[in-house]
């Protein structure tokens, strides 16, 4: 369903040359699913649980130019990715460190400052790596990769926009079919056919949880019922065209309370609120001390919030992406940079949360993730 | 719809004494995906792609002791796992590494040996570690859970053999239902709802493909239509009760050639006699040795197998578990091991795989992937 993309349509190379400078690098060594798959248009889900099978992508003279892959991918690498210098490794018999280790030596980089992905590289890879270059010096570039992914190309953008449509869509549609009585795995499954049926190529992540359920992060649909009055919450995402979405939605089951509507007119003033601000020049952690403040000032418990973050960048493949929206993050945002917006907080029996995908613009922002869903008012299961 | 289990049901709780005993640990800390569900059934999808967010868990005195999660992961670390010591760490406020250093201070198992995934560990908190510990001594421990994981309980072999079956009977209706003429992506989306009707809670991986597509490693499933006279593979898994399924089949669109139906039969030839060698003392290389001597006599080109494997163990989540099937694993096989095997060889324009999972037992194996399918003929599309 993947046109064959270009890179100069999916990466920022002018950044990734201004931070490889930056950081003084002569190479970058990727190896992480999202840093490969980023830098080589390459992608492959088994990659996230067979870590083993590395998937090298190595940028030198201001570009990706060589990929190293296990033998048995070098099909998909050259089929869907644009780098043209594929280098192949036999799983078992040669370790994808020592592919990597001659292109260096045959590049003259053996001696180079080569940035590696330190959140990604294992005890164990970075071992052999040493021993086989040990007059290199390797330099923690997470950051670098980081920083390159977090400005988004037109084209990232119309495929995450797309993307966050299709399954905000798919999921009003499977909605409006859910009814009190059914069990969340029925709403799940209906959801999964209607991104499907939209041309998903798989789901990200999908949780779904009525009741006392919505407490339990990440709660996997369950055969419990939607009984009349309980909350209901999901947290999903589904991959079109390369790209995931992340979206966070919220209903009722038939009538809501006064407490709930009130819950969530507090929970949608604040995630429009956090939409407004996201401007050039604001520092990431704004929104949360924005949110932290908005919900203590009216009495509300913020402090599962603050176990963890209110939201995130986003990519082609499911992950978060910098800057991450924490209490402690001075990152500034710039034009086409995306977040996905997602102010929460936890009451003694229920879990409000919305999600949203944004796209910061020189003037206001844009909401990327905008559809006929009209989230204004809580969402009613009938 | 996962069924809660307990401790004892699932963990082999007498091989990893007997495993830490060898490797004379005192302490073994886990924190893959794989190790940690293994050993606490607590089980979060989301943690294969957002690795920063640790889980650790923690075996001494001979049994998973302590479990370390994100505070926003503790109602899940509760209501899911079976590990009552519960610790949390604030993320991007305290690092998970400090939480495992205050609990490897406070049990006293600083001077001891401490075992970790060298594999899975990554630099950034494994230098963090060392920096907090540095009397401390780590030592790679991956294959001391590997072959504890690797001897399956009564309970895990039940729960492969229900998510196997389960799968394979849902993609053997959802193949009925498909004719030629219909796309890779349609004939996808119909496993796909196959197994969700069956109670899946997910699928794992789903490559499907025809034609040439079948050349191409992991293709994703396209606009491309099923025609007459094509081979169509898939290679494809769901998740049942937390445990996947990982099988492969091959099917022909219209009526299959005379050659493919003679390499289909030396495949399936093959397939029967390396499961019959799946015994107890064989070791896991002879598997492979075979499958490479069967081809080789017939001049199949062998080649693509070498560059990887043609088979694995599994458990709970997707990942290949040891033993794998590769010319360098000598291995060998004991009672209750279950494989995945998948013999497979690629032609200049078409790929032939079968996989499916077998319970080594004292006696003859067992195929638990075994249903009304019968595989004995190449499935045809019609």
């Amino acid at each position: 369903m993947t046109d064959r993309p270009t890179m100069e349509r999916f990466v920022n190379l002018g950044v990734l040359q201004r931070e490889m400078t930056r950081a003084g690098l002569d190479a970058l060594v990727a190896s992480s699913p999202e840093g490969s798959f980023y830098l080589s248009g390459f992608l492959d889900d088994t990659y996230l649980f067979l870590r083993d099978r590395l998937t090298i992508v190595v940028a030198y003279e201001g570009r990706p130019r060589t990929a190293i892959v296990s033998g048995i991918m070098e099909s998909a690498a050259r089929s869907m990715g644009w780098i043209d210098d594929v280098r192949t490794y036999k799983e078992h018999a040669v370790s994808p460190v020592s592919p990597l280790a001659d292109l260096l030596e045959e590049k003259g980089l053996a001696k180079g400052r080569i940035g590696i992905e330190v959140k990604w590289w294992t005890v164990a890879f970075y071992q052999e790596l040493l021993q086989r270059l040990p007059n290199a010096t390797f330099l923690p570039a997470d950051d670098v990769i980081q920083r390159t992914q977090s400005v988004k190309t037109v084209d990232e953008i119309e495929r995450l926009r797309k993307a966050a449509q299709l399954t905000d869509e798919a999921v009003f549609a499977a909605w409006q079919q859910s009814h009190p009585g059914d069990t969340e795995k029925e709403v799940a499954d209906r959801m999964t056919d209607e991104w499907m049926k939209r041309g998903a190529e798989a789901t990200s992540h999908l949780t779904v949880a009525s009741g006392r359920n919505t407490t339990i992060t990440h709660h996997k649909a369950s055969s419990k019922k939607l009984e009349a009055g309980e909350i209901v919450h999901s947290d999903h995402g589904a991959i079109f065209d390369g790209f995931w979405s992340d979206l966070g939605r919220l209903g009722v089951v038939a009538r809501p309370s006064q407490h709930q509507r009130d819950l969530y007119k507090i929970l949608r003033e604040i995630h429009r609120a956090m939409i407004d601000m996201a401007r050039p020049g604001i520092e990431v952690r704004e929104f949360f001390a924005f949110a932290k403040r908005e919900c203590n000032r009216r009495g509300i418990d913020f402090s599962f919030a603050e176990n963890s973050e209110i939201g995130h960048s986003m990519g082609q493949r499911p992950g978060h992406e910098a800057p991450i929206v924490h209490a402690y993050n001075r990152a500034v945002l710039e034009p086409n940079m995306v977040l996905a917006l997602e102010p929460m907080f936890m009451t003694s029996d229920e879990f409000y949360h919305l999600e949203d995908l944004v796209l910061v613009t020189e003037n206001t922002a844009q909401l990327l993730s905008k559809t006929g869903w009209d989230t204004e008012e809580l969402f009613v299961f009938e | 719809m996962a069924v809660r289990l307990s401790m004892e049901s699932v963990v082999n709780l007498e091989i990893l004494r007997r495993e830490m005993a060898r490797a004379n640990l005192n302490t073994l800390v886990a924190s893959s995906p794989e190790s940690t569900f293994y050993l606490s059934g607590v089980v979060d999808n989301t943690y294969v792609f957002l690795r920063d967010r640790l889980i650790i868990v923690v075996v001494h005195d001979g049994r998973p002791t302590t479990i370390i999660v994100s505070g926003i992961m503790e109602p899940l670390a509760r209501a899911t796992g079976w590990i009552e010591d519960v610790r949390t760490y604030k993320e991007h406020a305290v690092s998970p590494v400090s939480t495992l250093a205050d609990l490897l201070e406070e049990k006293g198992l600083v001077k001891g040996r401490i075992g970790i995934e060298a594999k899975w560990w990554t630099l950034a908190f494994y230098q963090e570690l060392v920096t907090r510990l540095p009397n401390a001594t780590f030592i790679p421990a991956d294959d001391v859970i590997q072959r504890t994981r690797s001897i399956k309980t009564p309970e895990e072999i039940k729960h492969l053999k229900t998510a196997a079956q389960l799968t394979d009977e849902a993609v053997y209706a959802a193949w009925r239902q498909s004719h030629p003429g219909d796309t890779e992506r349609e004939v996808a989306n119909r496993m796909t709802d196959e197994w969700l009707k069956r109670g899946a809670e997910r699928a794992s991986h789903t490559m499907f493909a025809s034609g040439r597509n079948t050349t191409i490693t992991h293709h994703i499933p396209g606009a491309k239509k099923l025609e007459a006279g094509e081979i169509v593979h898939s290679d494809h898994g769901a998740i049942f009760n937390n445990f996947w399924s990982d099988l492969g089949r091959l099917g022909v669109v219209g009526r299959p050639s005379q050659r493919q139906r003679d390499l289909y039969k030396i495949l399936w030839d093959i397939h029967q006699a390396t499961i019959a060698m799946a015994r107890p003392g064989t070791e896991v290389r002879e598997l492979f040795e075979f499958a490479r001597r069967e081809c080789t006599q017939r001049s199949i080109d062998f080649s693509y197998a070498e560059n990887c494997e043609i088979g694995h163990s599994m458990g709970q989540r997707p990942g290949h578990e040891e033993p794998v099937i590769h010319p360098f694993n000598s291995t060998a096989l004991e009672p209750n091991m279950v494989l995945a095997i998948e013999p497979m060889f690629m032609m200049p324009d078409e790929y032939y795989h079968l996989e499916d999972l077998v319970l080594v037992t004292d006696n003859a194996p067992q195929v638990l992937s075994k249903t009304r399918w019968d595989l004995g003929e190449i499935f045809t599309f019609e």
